[in-house]
């Protein structure tokens, strides 16, 4: 019998502890990778002097704050991952210069505001994770005719058309938590007044879970005037549900 | 000290100092400094070398000695077969394997004889080592449950472009005797353990930089 070999965990790196300022310096940066950081405070607006970079991946790192305007100066970047941090605020408006972004991963943060039509529209962008934020707005029919992997639950409400919510649902679980993704229909189905709860041909895959043990969905109406918002007890349909019971007519 | 670098001091027994030292014959790299009479420098070659060493004293008129000194530079175990590379390049290999304790264990053919440029991990081009670690994992776990440590003769591969030590983990010290690789394009030193990469400046002195990777622990 030999002796007991010393086991035990690698003692846990400091890792870094801010964004360091001399990787401003490395002009022919193309591929910068630093998640997993314990990092102070957020993203410096220098970030958008480094014009090379293809693929820059901040994720599970700590960051609080916003995120920078000149995030939109990286012409070049194709893949942009910061989930899992603590950003808030808007996307800002330049990211609408990112056209050959390919990737966008803001998951898990705390950003908030309608998500910009345009983003959707991006020419490079197939792939949109947007979820556990409190983003709100809708979502484009456009989707489904150019295929992407968008993954938008726990958000604030958002919309899209039934195509849409049936071509996310087998991907996107999104009755989970909080608002779920509210039915838009362009007009009501003939037969349907406004606020009405109707079934309607969508395979949800998720649902709210109460206590009761029950999955519960809702629909409405996306018109000013409609207010009829309830839940039911469902098990094969999907729709915009909030905590609210009906206010009814 | 690194076991490429070599130090020795020549001394003289009377005659009137100061003494004037000169060397025939020496390995390349080394030098001796005429007025200390030490030899420095960094080996580069290995085999057995005659060295007529000669010195001058400060006597008018001056007295001179010459000597045939036999120096070997033996030829660190596992790059006996190397013909493909610099020596001090298979120096370099087999000093950053000595840093990783299970290439032993896991019988990893680094530093074990044969072509260097065949060994786990290596790629060379023209003569030289660009590539090390090529694999995303290459190194994965070859530092044992209580870590490796990076040997920082690594620095002697002054041709490499692409570094990958990712997962090994290694603990200590990140030598920032990396920073002498100004023609690393890709650097990936994540899930190490470095315990001053906050303070590791040099990195943003590497011209052709092109992919950093930095994920935690690096």
């Amino acid at each position: 019998m030999g002796a007991p070999r010393a086991r035990g965990p690698i003692p846990a790196s400091l890792g870094l502890t801010e964004i360091p300022q001399g990787l401003s310096k490395l002009t022919k940066l193309r591929d910068l990778l630093l998640s997993g950081n314990d990092f102070t405070g957020g993203l410096p607006d220098w970030i958008g002097e480094m014009k090379d970079l293809r693929f820059l991946d901040i994720s599970y790192s700590n960051l609080t704050g916003h995120l920078p305007e000149t995030l939109g100066d990286l012409s070049n970047l194709e893949f942009l991952y910061l989930s899992y941090n603590q950003l808030e605020g808007e996307i800002p408006d330049s990211f609408a210069k990112l056209g050959n972004l390919v990737a966008l991963n803001l998951n898990s943060n705390g950003l908030e505001g309608e998500i910009p039509a345009w983003l959707w529209e991006l020419p490079k962008l197939s792939n949109i994770q947007l979820a556990r934020n409190r983003f709100e707005g809708h979502i484009p029919d456009t989707i489904i005719r150019d295929p992407r992997y968008v993954l938008t639950r726990e958000n604030g409400c958002l919309t899209g058309s039934e195509a849409v919510i049936e071509w996310l649902s087998p991907i996107d679980p999104r009755w989970q938590d909080g608002c779920p993704l509210q039915i838009v229909t362009e007009a009501l189905p003939d037969g349907r007044e406004d606020g009405e709860i109707y079934e309607f041909q969508v395979k949800a895959t998720g649902g709210r879970r109460y206590n009761d043990g029950t999955y519960r969905w809702s629909i409405s109406s996306p018109r000013p005037n409609a207010t009829g918002i309830d839940e039911k007890p469902a098990s094969s349909w999907g729709g915009c549900g909030k905590e609210q019971a009906a206010t009814g007519r | 000290m690194s076991v490429i670098e070599y130090e020795a001091t020549l001394e003289a027994e009377s005659g009137e100092p100061p003494y004037r030292w000169s060397a025939a014959g020496l390995p390349s790299g080394l030098t001796v400094d005429p007025a200390t009479g030490t030899i420095t420098g960094g080996l580069r070659e290995a085999g057995t070398f005659s060295v007529n060493v000669t010195v001058t004293d400060s006597q008018m008129p001056a007295r001179t000695s010459t000597r045939t000194l036999s120096l070997t530079v033996a030829v660190t175990s596992g790059c006996e077969d190397n013909t493909s590379i610099p020596d001090i390049e298979c120096y370099a290999l087999v000093e950053f394997a000595k840093g990783m304790p299970r290439v032993e264990t896991w019988n990893v053919d680094i530093g074990r004889g044969g072509d260097p440029c065949g060994w786990f991990g290596v790629i060379c081009r023209d003569g030289h080592v660009v590539e090390l670690g090529g694999e995303p994992e290459a190194f994965y776990s070859m530092g044992g449950p209580d870590g490796g440590t990076l040997i920082p003769a690594l620095r002697h591969l002054t041709e490499l472009e692409y570094l990958n030590l990712m997962y090994v983990p290694f603990v200590g010290e990140l030598p920032e005797e990396l920073g002498q690789l100004k023609k690393l394009k890709t650097l990936a030193l994540g899930y190490n353990s470095f315990d001053n990469i906050n303070e590791a400046d040099w990195l943003w002195e590497l011209p052709e930089l092109e992919g950093l990777y930095l994920r935690r622990s690096a």
